[in-house]
Parts: C-alpha cells; structure tokens; sequence
C-alpha cells in the first residue's frame, strides 16, 4: 500500500488581482522508505502541494478543491485539525529552505528541540532536553550541550539546517517532506546535508518528499521523480529512466540546462521564454509557448498525463506520438 | 549590477536611463493613486475633508450673520432655526463663528506642517546626505528638542508669546511657527534615515559610478524616492497640528479671541454655566476637531497602504 | 552590559546640559517674572525681592547658579508655594504616579488583548472595527474626551464625581478612604484609557500581524504545536520585542503626569501643578519640572534599550 496519495489535488488562490492557480489536477504517491523528488522551477507548485499536505495552507485564501491527499489511507483534507495537527510533527515532519529563519530567534535551540517531544512523546520537560541534545548529536553536530543552550543567530546556515533536520526526525516520522533543503546554503555543507539526509533514510526507512528545483540534488537522493511546470505534472517516472530517457521537451531542457561534469559543451542550453502567467494559464498545454515540439494545437488543447511503460508517465502529444 | 556592466560598454545613456527607470520604479505615484481610489474609507475621509475645507470657505458668505456682529438681545440662545447652533455670550452665532474658526484651524495646521516639512526636510536631507558634522549638528539639535517634553514646551512658548503681548491678528503666524518648532525633529528624522538608506541602494551607486553631478543625482535620483514617507508622515503632521493647536487655544495661549479657533471656542466650557447648560457653545467645535482629525489620520493610513504596499499582507 | 550603561550615562551629560540651557534661557528670556506679575508690589520692595532671589544678576550668572544647585540636587524655591521645588514634586508626585500607574496597566492589558485578537482576525468585522475605533481614540482632543465624561457621567447622571481625589471635606480613613479615592479615579482613569490605547493597540496589532507571518510560526505550527502555544509561545515573543522598547519609553511617563486632564478632573498631581505655577509664573517650579521631565525621557530611552537587550538574545550592547 502506498504511504502517501495525491489524488487529483488542485489548490487556487483568491487574490486582489484574481484567481491563481497554483496546483492542478496533481497525482502521485509515494510508497513506505521511498524517495519521491519532485521537481521545477519557482512558482510551479511545488511548495503549495507541500503546505496543502500539512494543512498549512493560509485558510482563507486557499483553496482546496475536489480532490484527496491520504497518508496511510486516511484522507488528512477531510480530518478534524486536532488530529492533522498531532500528525504534523509526529508521523509527518517538514524541513524548510531558510533554515535561519525557519527557527524561532527568540527560544534557544533546545527549547525548539523540546517542543515536539513534550508534544508528540508526552515527555517530561527533563527528558526532553537529554533527548534533544542525542538529536543534535545524531545530526553530527559536536558539543551537544553548549548548542542545545545556544540561540539561532549563534549558530552557521549548515549547523541550522542540521537543527531543523534534528527536529524534523524526533519523532521518527514515517514521512519527511524537505522543501529546497540545500537551496540556502554553500555548496560545500550542501553535499554535507545531502548525505545526512541519505544515512537517515537509510537507517530510519522514512519516505521522503525531496522539493527542489536542483536535478543535482534528485539524482543524488531520489527514486523517482515528478515533473512539475505551472501547477502541473508533466513527466513521472524511476529516476534513472527519466534522466536516462525523458520524454517531455520541459524535462529535455532541465538536464540540458544542467551542467553535466566531464562532458565539455561549448555552452549551456537554456530554455528560451519565461513561465506564464498564473493569473492567467493559456487553455491548451501551458509549456506550448517555450517548447521546441510545438504543434498546432497544443496552444488549444491540453495533453493529459498518460503512461508510457511501467511506471513512466507524461503529458505531452509530441512525446504520446513517438511512443504510438 | 546590470548598470555598471553596460557603464563599462560605453553605452552611458543607456545607463543613465536605466537608473533613472530603478530609481523611479520606487514611487509609481500612479499605481498608488489607484490603490488608493479602492480604499473606501480613505475616500470617504477625503471627500469629507475636501467638504470640510469647502464649507469653512464659502459656508460664512452664506450666512445670514456677520462672524463678528454681536447682538444683545439674543444671548446664549439654544439652537433654533435661525441660528442652527445658537448663540455665544455676545449674541454671536455660533455655526458662523465654527466655519470661521475652521478657517483659522485649518490654516494654521496646514501652515505649520508646510513649514515643519520646509525645515525638517530640508535638514534631514541634509543631515542623510552630507553626514559628518552636518549630520552630527542636526541630530543633536533635534535630539535635544526631543528630549523636551512636547506639550509643556508648547505651553511655555504659548505662555511667552502672552507674556510679549503680541497681537491676536498677528499671534496666530506666530503659534504656526511655534507647532512647527514642536514637529519637524521627528521629521528630520525620518527623512535622514531614509536617505542613508536610500544611498546604499545600487541606483545610487550606479549615478555616482556614472559621474553624474550631484545635483542631479540629489534631485533626480534620490529625493524623489523620499516623496512616499514624506507625504505620508505630513499628512499624519496636519492631524498632530490641529490637535496641538486646540490643546494651546483651549489653555488660553495659542489663537486668542477674537480669532476664533476651534480650541479657544471651547474655552467657555471652562466656565461652569455654560459648560452644564449650554453644551451648543463648546460640543460643535469639540466634534469638529475631531471629524477632521480622524479624518486626517484615515486619509494619511490609506496613503500609507497606497505608497507602501509591503504593509500590507 | 556594564560598560554600555556607563558609556549612556555619560553621554547623559551633555543632552542634559544642553536641555537645562535651553529651558533656563527660555524662561529667562521671557519677559515678566514672579515679582513683576504681583501688582501689589511696592516698587522698593520688588527691588527688594528681586535682589532676594537673584533676579538682578545678569543671566549667564544666574544659570551658573542654578545649574550649581542642581547638582547639589536643588531644583529652587517654589515662589507660589514658598517651599523647596523637590519637595513640592514629591508632595504631588505621588498621586500622579497612581494615576498613571493604574492607567499604564489598564491599556497595557487592553491594548495587548484588542491589538492580538484582532491580528488573529484580520480584515474581519472585528478587525475593522478595531481600526477604526483606534482611529477615533487617536482623534480625540484630550479635553473634548474629558468634557464630555465629565458632563455625561458626573453632571448629568451624577454617577461620579465631577473632579479631585476626595470629596471635599472628606475625613474618611482606611478601607473608605481608599474606596473614594478610586470612584474619584474612575472618569480620569478612564479618559486616559481610551486615548492612550488607541496608538497602543494599533502598533500590537501591527506587530503582531508581522510575527504571524514569520518563517518560524509556520515552523511551530510543521511541529504539530497546539495553535495556541504557536502563537502564545513563538509569535507573541517575536511580536513581544519591538513593544517592549516602547514600555522602557512610557515608564517616566509614569512620573510626569498628565498635564490636560489632572487639571480638568482637579486631580492634585503633577500635571496640575504645572499648570498652575505657569498662571503664577513661578518659574523655579516650571524650570525644575520641565528639567526633571527632561531627565525622565533621557532615562527613559536608556531603559527601553537595555531592556530590548535583555529580551532579545540577538542584541548584545556594545
């Protein structure tokens, strides 16, 4: 049984300037221990799923409409906020891309650790705090107990990000959703924090939800990947058959624009245009006015995400005509 | 950065106009115009105002009393229907005497703002762009009447001018230029803080790197962007004034009689009679100082969501 | 922590030199003192008087003298009340500080109740109910505000005393005493209130809006913390620091009184006094109250930030 679907969620926001729709129409699961990455540029929806699972989508301004997202079959949209809240934290945990402000300046390091234990745990104040300071261990953090009484602006980026990872896995969560985890930090701690990330996975068998716009990151940590281009899916597939064989010209012209190390290319590929609008997607397929396999109607009509092998998944006509 | 990579092509027109483009990206006084018309309150408080300012002016020429023609035999009458809001201790009639005051209010509010803005802005900017000893001297001075206490300051002056026995035709310039004494340090400050950090901002350093003269970039580049706090803090200024000046009318030591004011209108709830009986004499002025302050106060909020959209969520 | 108070309190020195000069010279160059205001005076014995409190010598000296008094901690002679100026604030200063104490805890506590709910709802009915009702709390001329309770609530219905702090006459002790003194306070307590919330309110409000939409709120709410620890505990502490600044700036406000409204309720404080001794041109009390005013606000912006400095682990003074 899957860990996690999502089932035709679609979330739109009412603003001054009218309606954005931000996620359309999205599927895809993500089985126990399994990796799924999920994959695109800014703005493209990836963080608004995120948010939608955790229920932490502003209320009023959101909306959700005709669709699912179950974790371990239970549907979290039609669940009271007391029990999605004792999820939260607990059986599905969420680090964030600014580790520097994800923390609160205010409480010590500790304190923030602590939260989630007394919560989830129910344990006393005191074992929390020894509970806390294992954590930051665990993440590969020295002297525990002088950090654990430090505040956030004490502390470096990397050392931070290790902190909300701390946080994130105290409860041992079946789920981990790591929104741009390494997209703030240098280059070097990033290898770091993906690593920590892979021993955890390994040794805690939790799923993950890895959102980033950095293929490098997804080849590194995913097993399968999910496409997204303005609010949409648009290619799904097991990691190696989508960077080996991608289907969607978007998906083409991500690796392209990938430097790859070794292979000397005169110059990076770039996708020419800029994302649409979305106060106001075009009706047909939304990549027509970028894509270099553009055909008549595409402008008009919208391709629908189809299977093309086992578990190889895209939305486009020019990629359903090869395969026919 | 894009400006100083085309500066070293050569192509410093371009450059320039670039600059100028990001330095007046800042205050698109249109855009805020319309966000401004969709404020229902704020228009509510403008179209009041402007009715206000329209009924002071031309409202006296309407009426049927003379401002200052008193009449003996009708003296401290209630309202009626033919003085709408009675008459004072003299037979004068008091809505007459209310838009009159209004005048005198309005004025000299509006006055002392414009010259606080004239003297805090032009030595905040001054301070903010000069620094050094400039900055050092005007921070200081400005610091120090900070320091004081605003409403005994206001007193003490307005006791000063007593003591000198100006007179009232011309006291009222002087209590302009008293309240202005009072407000333009915290706008000095606000001005100079923007600057500096305006100067730090990369349109700037891309004027400077294109060696354009410092007038021009003083007066094309970075004043303009000041425009937005200072209408904003200004017209919230007007608000404090009027308040000021009733608090020192009402003590007897701002605008005396016979100017009238609306603060020195109230004065006769000092006496008791009148102040139990005869509630005409000081409730309209009282509930017109503060229609037009709250007024001011929401026109300057909206103004402020208008020109600074990032106070809003 | 040690060395930034020292350094502050020596940069005192010269912002309070610089105050006494300015309120010295502009008394002293106001025409007409104590003596010239009492027509009846004798001439001789003006001149008499004059030479007694030193109002002949030239004005330079004069402020030599004063400012050598006040370091002794003299702030001079009371003209109108014929006792030292220390003695006379210390006689007044205490009923001003009840006044303002319990003034300063009442919109405290509202403003933080009215400016944090409404932030929890924003642009509701309530919400714009709030803005404008703080609007309206901002507009109101002090005296308008007290008039009219006074009319409505002591003149009219006669629920409340009219002004002062006790019933003319009054010899009631204890438990009663105590019991009259707060239906005295009742309608100042109130205009001060409703007029200081207002500004209060709005800032909280504000303040707290802009934690809500911190980075680490969302955090405690990822965490699975109770709605209420999220904004109890991480959005009203970030919400919390900008607004402890402004208490360390009300709290010699406490001291100074309230200039308008003691005099229109009579209330024996401060602010009335000062009032008085201006009709009086008693210039020692003026001089010696504006300073202290002066001094008040100096202090109080150095506690405000050694205040911001112990609650935000961020700042560390210098």
């Amino acid at each position: 049984m899957k860990l996690l679907e999502f089932d035709q969620l679609s979330v739109a926001f009412d603003t001054e300037a009218g309606t954005v729709r931000a996620v359309q129409d999205v599927s895809f699961d993500v089985a126990a221990g399994e990796v799924l990455g999920v994959v695109g540029e800014s703005g493209c929806g990836k963080s608004v799923s995120a948010l939608a699972l955790m229920g932490l989508l502003p209320r009023p301004a959101a909306r959700i409409a005709g669709s699912a997202i179950r974790f371990g079959g239970r549907s979290l949209l039609d669940l009271p906020a007391d029990e999605l809240r004792q999820l939260r934290g607990n059986e599905i945990a969420m680090i964030f891309q600014e580790p520097m402000s994800a923390l609160n300046p205010v409480l010590s390091i500790g304190e923030q650790l602590c939260e989630p234990l007394i919560a989830h745990r129910r344990l006393t104040p005191r074992a929390a705090w020894a509970q806390a300071e294992a954590l930051i261990a665990r993440v590969g953090i020295a002297r525990p107990a002088e950090i654990a009484r430090a505040f956030p602006h004490q502390l470096s980026g990397g050392m931070l990000q290790r902190v909300m990872i701390a946080m994130a896995i105290s409860c041992a969560p079946r789920l981990l959703i790591a929104d741009e985890p390494t997209t703030a930090l240098d280059v070097t701690i990033q290898a770091q924090i993906l690593e920590l990330l892979r021993e955890l996975r390994r040794e805690q068998q939790m799923a993950m939800l890895l959102i980033t716009h950095d293929l490098g990151v997804i080849a590194e940590l995913a097993d399968r990947v999910a496409v997204m281009y303005a609010g949409r899916v648009v290619e799904q597939g097991p990691v190696r058959e989508l960077f080996r064989n991608p289907r969607h010209p978007y998906t083409r012209g991500l690796l392209a624009s990938r430097p790859v190390p070794g292979r000397r290319l005169a110059r990076l590929a770039a996708i020419p245009g800029q994302v649409p609008d979305p106060l106001s997607l075009p009706p047909g397929c939304a990549f027509a006015a970028r894509c270099p396999e553009r055909r008549t109607d595409c402008e008009q009509r919208r391709p629908a995400l189809r299977r093309l092998d086992a578990d190889h998944r895209v939305a486009c006509f020019a990629a359903e005509g090869v395969s026919a | 950065m894009t400006t100083l990579i085309l500066r070293l092509f050569g192509q410093r027109r371009r450059a320039e106009q670039l600059a100028g483009r990001l330095a007046h990206a800042h205050s698109p006084l249109a855009e805020a115009l319309r966000r401004l018309a969709r404020n229902r309150l704020a228009m509510a408080a403008a179209l009041f105002l402007a009715l206000l300012v329209l009924l002071c002016l031309i409202g006296p020429y309407f009426s049927p009393w003379r401002n200052d023609a008193t009449d003996a035999l009708m003296i401290n009458r209630p309202p009626s229907a033919s003085h709408w809001l009675g008459t004072d201790f003299l037979g004068r009639d008091v809505l007459t005497r209310l838009l009159m005051a209004g005048r005198i209010s309005l004025t000299v509010g509006f006055a002392s703002v414009v010259l606080s803005v004239a003297v805090g802005y032009t030595l905040g900017a001054l301070a903010g762009y000069l620094g050094g000893v400039v900055d050092l001297a005007v921070m200081l001075l400005a610091d120090l009447l900070m320091t004081l206490p605003s409403l005994p300051l206001l007193i003490i002056m307005g006791a000063v001018l007593s003591e000198l026995k100006v007179p009232p035709d011309y006291r009222i310039y002087l209590v302009m230029v008293i309240l202005s004494l009072i407000g333009w340090p915290t706008l000095a400050r606000l001005i100079r803080g923007q600057v500096l950090s305006l100067r730090e901002r990369d349109f700037m350093l891309a004027t400077e790197v294109l060696g354009l003269s410092t007038r021009r970039r003083l007066f094309r580049h970075l004043l303009p962007n000041t425009v937005p706090l200072l209408i904003v803090v200004a017209t919230m200024g007007v608000a404090n004034a009027i308040l000021n000046e009733a608090y020192l009318s009402y003590l007897g030591l701002g605008v005396v009689p016979p100017t009238p004011s609306w603060g020195n209108m109230m004065d006769t709830a000092n006496s008791l009679i009148d102040f139990q009986r005869r509630p005409w004499l000081w409730m309209p002025p009282g509930l017109a100082i503060f229609a037009t302050v709250i007024a001011i106060n929401l026109l300057g909020d909206g103004l402020r969501d208008a020109l600074d959209p990032k106070m809003k969520p | 922590m040690r060395q930034f108070i020292l350094r502050r309190l020596l940069m005192m020195v010269p912002t309070l030199l610089g105050a006494s000069a300015v309120i010295f010279f502009l008394f002293a160059l106001t025409p007409g003192d104590f003596v010239d205001g009492n027509y009846m005076l004798t001439e001789a014995r003006s001149r008499e008087l004059k030479a007694l409190y030193g109002l002949d010598q030239p004005v330079l000296q004069r402020y030599l003298t004063w400012l050598g008094q006040l370091l002794h901690g003299d702030l001079g002679f009371s003209l109108q009340y014929q006792i030292p100026v220390t003695q006379l604030l210390d006689q007044y200063l205490w009923h001003s500080f009840l006044l303002s104490l319990t003034v300063l805890l009442l919109y405290w506590g509202l403003s933080l109740a009215i400016g944090i709910s409404s932030a929890l709802r924003p642009y509701s009915w309530y919400d714009r109910l709030v803005t404008l009702a703080v609007f309206a709390a901002m507009s109101f001329p002090v005296f308008f505000l007290c008039l009219l309770l006074i009319k409505w609530f002591a003149v009219d219905l006669q629920w409340l005393p009219v002004g002062g702090m006790q019933s003319t006459g009054s010899e009631a002790t204890g438990l009663a005493r105590i019991g009259e003194i707060a239906l005295h306070m009742v309608l100042p307590v109130l205009a001060l209130v409703m007029l200081q919330s207002g500004s209060l309110t709005r800032y909280v409000r504000a303040s707290m809006l802009e934690a809500l939409r911190l980075d680490c709120v969302r955090t405690a709410r990822a965490k699975g913390l109770k709605e209420r620890t999220v904004i109890l505990r991480h959005a009203l502490r970030n919400a919390l620091l900008p607004l402890i600044t402004l208490l360390g700036l009300e709290l010699p406000g406490l001291f100074s009184g309230a200039i308008i409204t003691e005099k229109l309720f009579n209330w024996p404080g401060v602010g009335h006094i000062h009032v008085d001794s201006l009709a009086a041109r008693d210039y020692p009390v003026l001089m010696g109250f504006t300073l202290f005013l002066a001094v008040l606000t100096i202090v109080g912006n150095l506690l405000a930030d050694i205040l911001y400095a112990a609650v935000d682990p961020r700042v560390r003074l210098r």
